[in-house]
């Protein structure tokens, strides 16, 4: 294929706004898939996905299309992901795309990622088409979408191409203008090799499979090539195009997107980011990579039966190799025993991650609630914090610092004031606010990365009936007045209930969590005080009264063997529950605390 | 040979009640049946005396069920010449014959008196109609003061059993049903929580049981303002009225058993066994051999059997006697026991001179504290697998 006539694109979109139902057309227009073949959305391939309307792994796929002009051309559509926490993908299939298709949806206009992800593309030099998707539809304003691209994006949405994905309105169009308006890439296929790796997938049988696209150079089958950043070296044993399976070629050049296989065994040794190049004729410097990916959430992964650490580590691995972006680092727990701390790009993602090792490796998994990282000066050293136990005492600290992020939300006038309540009980802090249109609000915030992690996103959803939309960035680490809430059970200090939060919140906090832990805690056989405390000052105190009646008052001759079955079971029990001085407590107590879930600690 | 405990199982009742999940054959069994389980006994009690080289001299003998009342006077006279010809009765200290309200006749009372009974426990369970009724009880409350007053006239030390816990049981009505068994001029109280037996329809039906701690506290309180002193988790009697028989389970004295589904004890290899639990499977054994079919032998070092004997004591007002205690299983577990009763809080325990024992308060909640010395025997598991 002439170089020439190879046109790289990606879709942004928000979510529902019709990026894989016009994905598909465009599928069937140019017939890489027949009509007949296509499941609805093909693009979005994992379960997992298809369920939630959501695409989370990038997937390439290669048309081939003959122009008005008459020419045949190569069109290569990088899909990317919707969701905020996966900018880091779209930053990928920017990078190796010429191009970019916006689109908004005209019953409800500029979304607040689509926002951040078109400041992106125009960022690394894209070609921008504004496509208005939708129009079919009474309720469409393309007329009001096209003035919010211009006013919220910035972008010149006068030519806007106006669409429907749904009936096939405007695929031909947008074909033709990715034709016209997307520039062909550039690269010089007599040069060094220069192959970036934009995404990596682990196969069974043939190990790392990178997904590339050529800068300049040539790839072929049987070349020797050598991963930059690893210096691995390897015989490549197939190239090849998405069709949208893999298919294999002779040859990949200039501009091109495809993949290859070369028996790398782990997905280390071909990192997304890497660049390629010959090894016998190397280039000097690598491409540049993306931006370093910054694990902002973090949790606990344990597995529900302890012995099944062994499968929940081979997991992640194998999952890691899917999904570079999650961190992991093993740890322990008091109740949960062996697990990993895992950090990951935001709270989608680690929904995600969770549900696909629940449904592709069958694992069974505990997750903590989700934290950020704390910075925190004590005596001229700074300290990371990932848990209320790494933080010193009370006297010791001279500031803390915490994440802090700004928000956008996107949202009808008329949910202004339940957002801004919503938003300041969070501890959010009001920048500005703008109507986009008489009924359209733009709310700036900055708020603390811990306080969205929680439930924000949920609270905001139900707020507003799910109308309102978000992005955030993430501004820096500013200092908080920050207290560290210690649970004390009958005196003793109960690590794993231990949680930082905002001094305002702390008699708040530790109310719910003395309360809750009072229903969680078995009555013993005396009185058990359960306290809240910052440092030594107790906020707040509940007792479990002691235990009343425990015995089976009838026991004659055979019973005894009966009974002390009965006892045997009762000890089994006991044993399962963590000591905590001289009070024991059962793993849902810790559980409860640990465990995500809606409702505050 | 020692003097032993009898317990004899009488595996007929005229209907099953509710919740009870003791063996036995309901519609009272056939007379032929009954015939057939009397031969079985008498197999059985001379294959006993075949193994003990002589008749065993019995110091208590308990006759439960079932309901021993649905025999007729003709069988209970061939009973009664079975348990005569085939055990030593010359010290024999207490023989209680457990009597249902509805089948105990004159005639049964008068048989007795006449033998060597001496005590009859009498299962009142209430003396409420409604909760009779809802228990499934063949009864009413005027027929079981009845059985009451003519069993105490007739000069038997006489026991009562009473249920508490019923889901529409008030405080008041516990109250009634104490009362009025005490009136009859019983010297024994047993009292007893109902529970769920899975298996039984009641169980099954798994009904909303109120708490059963404001019964048990209620009844602790009551009985010894009324002389009765509580000298077990279940088991209240004036001076002197306690059922010896019971004690030789809490003591773990040797106990032999009789006729189907009885259990049997003995101290000196903690060997506890059962007989076949049906009349199907027992009477055909009796024919070749000794019918038992389950046994198990607690503790083969003697710590579990230790374990057992503390908590069995603990039961009882006497609680642990240290020093024999320390002479039956030795100075270092009498001590591993002491310490993990000293770390219990003090208003559940007593420690006084030779001795510790549950208060009131530590009686209710026993199982909590027995579980805590079943954790004794961990403890040597874990060393035994560092070693």
């Amino acid at each position: 294929m002439r170089q020439e006539n190879i046109r790289n694109f990606c879709i942004i979109a928000h979510i529902d706004h019709g990026k894989s139902t016009l994905a598909d057309r465009l599928l069937e227009r140019t017939h890489t898939v027949e009509s007949r073949d296509m499941k609805q959305q093909i693009l979005d391939s994992l379960s997992l996905e298809r369920e939630r309307g959501i695409t989370i792994k990038l997937v390439p796929v290669r048309m081939n299309y003959r122009a008005r002009d008459g020419l045949d051309y190569v069109l290569n559509l990088i899909d990317t992901p919707g969701h905020v926490d996966f900018g880091y993908e779209v930053s990928r299939s920017l990078a190796a795309c010429e191009g970019a298709l916006l689109v908004v949806d005209a019953t409800q206009g500029v979304e607040a990622q689509t926002v951040a992800n078109a400041y992106q593309a125009i960022e690394q030099g894209l070609e921008v088409l504004p496509i208005i998707n939708k129009i079919d539809l009474p309720s469409s304003l393309p007329e009001n979408a096209k003035k919010e691209i211009a006013d919220v994006v910035g972008l010149d949405a006068s030519n806007a191409i106006l669409a429907s994905a749904k009936d096939g309105t405007g695929v031909d169009e947008i074909l033709e203008r990715i034709v016209s308006d997307v520039p062909p890439p550039e690269g010089d296929p007599e040069a060094p090799l220069e192959a970036l790796i934009f995404d990596s997938v682990y196969d069974n049988y043939r190990g790392v499979i990178c997904y590339v696209r050529v800068m300049n150079g040539t790839l072929r089958p049987g070349q020797n090539i050598l991963f930059m950043a690893t210096n691995g070296r390897y015989p490549v044993d197939e190239v090849g195009v998405f069709r949208p399976g893999f298919t294999s070629v002779g040859r990949l050049g200039p501009g091109e997107v495809g993949y290859i296989s070369a028996s790398v065994k782990s997905l280390a040794e071909a990192r997304v980011g890497d660049t390629i190049t010959d090894a016998g004729k190397p280039v000097t410097r690598p491409l540049p990579g993306y931006r370093k990916v910054k694990s902002v959430v973090f949790c606990g992964f344990y597995p529900v039966e302890r012995d099944d650490y062994p499968q929940l580590r081979d997991a992640l691995e194998k999952l890691c190799l899917n999904d570079a972006a999650i961190t992991y680092e093993p740890e322990t727990s008091v109740a949960l025993g062996f697990g990993f701390r895992c950090g990951f790009l935001g709270l989608l993602h680690m929904d995600v991650a969770r549900e696909r090792l629940k449904r592709e490796f069958d694992v069974d998994l505990v997750a903590t609630a989700p934290n950020v990282v704390y910075e925190i000066s004590r005596s001229g050293a700074v300290i990371e914090a990932h848990r209320p136990s790494d933080f010193p005492e009370v006297g010791e600290i001279e500031e803390i610092r915490e994440p802090f992020i700004k928000l956008s939300v996107f949202l009808p006038s008329e949910y202004v004031g339940k957002v801004m309540q919503l938003v300041q009980e969070k501890r959010g802090i009001y920048k500005s606010m703008d109507y986009l249109t008489p009924d359209r609000v733009r709310l700036v915030y900055e708020m603390p990365l811990a306080e969205f992690i929680v439930d924000f996103h949920d609270k905001l959803k139900s707020q507003t009936r799910g109308y309102a939309s978000l992005d955030y960035e993430f501004i820096g680490l500013r200092p908080s007045e920050l207290v560290r809430v210690d649970v004390l059970v009958n005196g003793e200090a109960a690590d794993a209930f231990s949680f930082i939060c905002h001094k305002d919140a702390a008699y708040h906090r530790g109310h719910s969590a003395v309360t809750k832990l009072k229903e969680l805690i078995p009555s013993q056989m005396f009185e058990v005080p359960i306290q809240a405390s910052i440092g030594k000052r107790v906020i707040v105190r509940v007792n479990v009264k002691a235990l009343r009646k425990d015995v089976l008052a009838k026991c004659y001759g055979g019973d005894i063997t009966r009974k002390r079955k009965l006892l045997d079971k009762q000890k089994e029990g006991k044993k399962r529950m963590k000591q905590i001085g001289r009070v024991a407590i059962p793993q849902e107590a810790f559980l409860a605390f640990l465990q995500i879930d809606g409702e505050e600690k | 040979m020692p003097l032993f405990s009898l317990y004899l199982h009488v595996p007929f009742c005229v209907s099953k009640c509710g919740y009870c999940a003791f063996y036995s054959e309901a519609q009272g069994g056939a007379s032929s049946s009954i015939e057939a389980w009397l031969d079985a006994l008498s197999r059985e009690a001379s294959r006993i005396d075949a193994i003990w080289e002589g008749r065993p001299r019995l110091r208590t003998l308990y006759i439960g069920g079932g309901t021993p009342t649905v025999l007729s006077l003709f069988e209970w006279k061939r009973l009664l010449r079975i348990l005569n010809d085939g055990f030593d009765f010359s010290e024999i200290e207490e023989v209680t014959v457990e009597a249902n309200p509805c089948s105990l006749t004159d005639g049964h009372l008068s048989l007795w008196s006449d033998s060597f009974v001496t005590r009859v426990s009498l299962g009142v369970q209430s003396l409420r109609d409604d909760e009779l009724s809802w228990l499934g009880r063949r009864h009413d409350a005027r027929a079981a003061a009845r059985a009451l007053e003519k069993t105490c006239s007739r000069g038997f030390d006489v026991s009562a059993d009473l249920i508490f816990g019923l889901p529409f049981q008030t405080l008041r009505t516990w109250r009634d049903s104490l009362r009025r068994v005490l009136d009859s001029g019983v010297g024994h109280v047993s009292v007893y929580q109902l529970t769920l037996e899975p298996g039984t329809p009641l169980g099954d039906a798994e009904p909303l049981l109120p708490d059963g701690y404001l019964f048990y506290r209620f009844a602790q309180w009551y009985l010894p303002r009324k002389k009765l002193e509580q000298y077990e988790i279940a088991s209240f009697s004036r001076p002197g009225k306690e059922c010896r028989h019971n004690l030789a389970y809490w003591r773990q004295e040797p106990v032999l058993a009789l006729g189907p589904s009885a259990w049997g004890y003995f101290p000196e290899n903690g060997f506890r066994y059962r007989n076949a639990p049906t009349l199907e499977g027992y009477i055909p054994l009796t024919e070749t051999q000794p019918p038992v079919t389950e046994a198990e032998q607690i503790g083969e070092q003697g710590l579990s059997r230790g374990i057992e004997a503390a908590i069995l004591a603990l039961r009882t007002k006497w609680g642990i006697d240290t020093a024999s205690f320390a002479a039956r299983f030795g100075e270092e577990l009498t001590e591993k026991v002491l310490r993990v009763l000293r770390k219990i809080p003090p208003r559940l325990v007593r420690f006084f001179e030779g001795g510790v024992c549950l208060t009131p308060s530590g009686m209710r909640i026993g199982n909590a504290i027995w579980v805590e010395l079943l954790e004794l025997a961990d403890e040597r598991d874990v060393k035994l697998s560092c070693d």
